[in-house]
């Protein structure tokens, strides 16, 4: 095996231990920190988000919202 | 008409990945991509679906003007961490399984369009429910509509409805997440034993060997006002990561889940007829309300929910709309091609190219069945039509379960006579036959009938054509006994009925069958194997074959019998 295969190797593997744990860890406190706080927010603030309940009225129907029919419309992923 | 006109729709990344290729309003190709990785209900990137639409469109990637996606992903994504923060921390693991996959795959589509395909055209997203609405309306073959929605849930919205007229669908109202008829659906076919999204058809066969005594406890769960529209009482479900769909309240009110394969017992026969009468009462109130405000006499259906014959069967006899169309991918699948069509047509203006044709995946030629026929060691005659056609009646009559696969597969979960086992409806065991040779269905699920549609007014109380193989009329009382092996347990059978111009063949193969046997009426259910795809290719189908107790195969011209086995 020569220097630049050795190196190579080197690289995927240090990659792979990478994602093994970076990726977990920054899902860790992403989910711990970020969904946690917010949920402490929402709770907070906006505790409709957290506990939905259907309205009163006589029907549960809400009228449609971004079904546009044009181009511009159907370029946007939200 | 210059400018824009090939464009290619897609649904993947949650089950039934399929790609789909218009070229100037008219299907040029559909297909779902686990035909061709044979993993049932394949959600992945479906790059042999694309592979195979562009190769029957004569074309490449490059050529294509526009990529449209059955989703809106940030939208959806929007809804999946709102699940995440009201099932907080006990989302913890779903949301380290999904959320790698959201920036791998989800997230990324315009990019990996490029890089994968080598696509640079415009990327499109259409929201889900549209996607299944012009799917419903647009290969129709009505000029207006009404038009209900209805599945699991696609970013917010878990039901929709709308109207169609011309080449323009518009979505009106909608229910979203958490309210969802095919969550509560869903989440009893679990709480059953059954498989998520493939056991639902399960439950709906097992709904006709109980009573409905559980449906008033079942209303508790669910309120439903006058116009149909519904809200779930969360506290009996967990839609947010738990190990089940429903919570203990549910099996306060219920009783312990089944385990899957335990023995059925009437508690779960009660529990799946009391969810099918709430699931037809919801949908007749929709229909009929819809019906009063649009005063259309016409109504499209897609979406999952609308795979359940029995109820498509209720809102065609009571809900006052005179014609109904289901599209026949129903479910995610017909996603792509509702996306595709919107563009094609609602965006771009072409016409119609005609009402909806479901043949529209690989076909083969001879030379390549015969090469399959060859591999696997089997001897087959080469016969005309006519010769073709006895010799298959005449098999079927003597008792045989025949493979049966003909030119261009089917797009949805339906056989519809193109890649087909085919058996005798009047005998009582055929039933059992199918079973032990190859399907190993449940004992209790009903086979389907196909029935020359010129005759289905004889043997079944159906007075509209069932050509998709989703309505289940009543078979006549005095036909019960002459056709035993498609009757289910509540007098009903999942028809399909075969003009000449929707599938000659069969039509033809229909009426031999009437002359060998007296009855214009084929058992008809799905070319594979219990947890496998349907077959796609003419080896599949020689697998298949070979593997199983299939009496015969007959593929294109090509007829194979068992004892032919070289």
């Amino acid at each position: 095996m020569g220097l630049r295969d050795a190196l190579r190797s080197l690289r995927e593997r240090a990659a792979r231990l990478a994602q093994a744990v970076l990726l977990p860890a920054g899902l860790f406190l992403a989910y711990f920190i970020g969904v946690g706080l917010t949920r402490l927010l929402a709770r907070l603030l906006r505790p409709e988000v957290l506990d939905p309940r259907p309205g009163p009225g006589d029907t549960f129907w809400r009228e449609a919202e971004g079904y546009g029919d044009d181009e511009q419309d159907a370029r946007r992923q939200s | 008409m210059t400018g824009p006109s090939k464009v290619l729709g897609l649904s993947c990344f949650y089950h039934d990945a399929a790609a789909c290729l218009m070229t100037g309003g008219a299907v040029v190709a559909a297909a779902q991509e686990e035909r061709f990785t044979r993993r049932k209900n394949d959600e992945g990137f479906p790059i042999q679906a694309i592979n195979y639409c562009l190769q029957e469109g004569g074309i490449t990637a490059r050529d294509l003007d526009a990529i449209v996606f059955y989703e809106k992903p940030y939208l959806k994504l929007s809804r999946a961490l709102t699940g995440h923060l009201r099932g907080f921390p006990r989302t913890y693991a779903s949301f380290r399984r999904s959320m790698p996959r959201w920036l791998h795959d989800r997230l990324t589509l315009p990019l990996d369009l490029r890089s994968e395909l080598g696509f640079s055209g415009e990327t499109y997203f259409v929201k889900h429910h549209l996607a299944h609405a012009a799917s419903a309306f647009l290969p129709s073959g009505f000029e207006e509509a009404a038009i209900l929605t209805a599945d699991s849930v696609g970013e917010w919205a878990t039901m929709t409805r709308g109207r169609g007229e011309g080449a323009k669908v518009r979505v009106e109202s909608e229910l979203v997440f958490p309210d969802s008829l095919g969550l509560l659906y869903s989440a009893v076919t679990a709480f059953l034993g059954f498989e998520l999204n493939e056991g639902e058809g399960t439950v709906m066969g097992l709904s006709a060997h109980g009573r409905p005594s559980l449906l008033p406890r079942l209303r508790e769960v669910v309120t439903v006002r006058a116009d149909g529209s519904f809200a779930l009482d969360q506290s009996y479900f967990d839609f947010y990561g738990g190990e089940a769909m429903h919570s203990p309240r549910f099996v306060d009110a219920f009783g312990p889940a089944r385990l899957p394969g335990a023995p059925l017992t009437d508690r779960d026969r009660d529990l799946a007829a009391s969810l099918q009468a709430l699931t037809e009462d919801i949908l007749v109130r929709l229909a009929r309300d819809l019906r009063a405000r649009t005063k259309s006499e016409n109504l499209c259906l897609a979406g999952g929910v609308f795979l359940n014959c029995a109820a498509n069967q209720r809102i065609l006899e009571l809900s006052g709309f005179k014609r109904l169309f289901v599209q026949p991918a129903a479910g995610d699948a017909g996603g792509a091609l509702g996306a595709a069509a919107f563009v094609s047509r609602s965006l771009w203006g072409f016409p119609s190219a005609g009402a909806m044709d479901p043949f529209l995946g690989p076909s083969f030629s001879a030379a390549r069945a015969k090469r399959a026929l060859s591999a696997a060691g089997l001897s087959w005659k080469e016969l005309g039509e006519d010769d073709l056609c006895r010799a298959a009646a005449g098999a079927i009559a003597r008792g045989g379960v025949v493979g049966w696969v003909q030119g261009r597969m089917e797009l949805g979960p339906r056989a519809l006579g193109n890649r087909s086992i085919l058996a005798d409806p009047r005998d009582a065991r055929t039933k059992e036959r199918i079973n032990a040779k190859v399907k190993g269905r449940e004992e209790f699920r009903p086979f389907a009938p196909a029935v020359l549609a010129e005759r289905a007014a004889e043997f079944f109380h159906l007075d509209a054509p069932s050509p998709f193989m989703l309505l289940a009329p009543r078979v006549r009382e005095e036909k019960k006994a002459s056709i035993p092996a498609v009757t289910h347990a509540d007098g009903t059978a999942r028809v399909q009925t075969v003009t000449e111009a929707s599938n000659a063949r069969l039509h033809r193969l229909l009426k031999a069958f009437d002359a060998e046997a007296g009855v214009p009426v084929l058992v008809n259910t799905s070319f594979n194997r219990r947890g496998e795809p349907i077959v796609c290719s003419p080896e599949d189908a020689v697998a298949c074959f070979k593997e199983t107790g299939l009496d015969a195969l007959v593929l294109g011209d090509l007829f194979v019998e068992r004892h032919g086995t070289a």
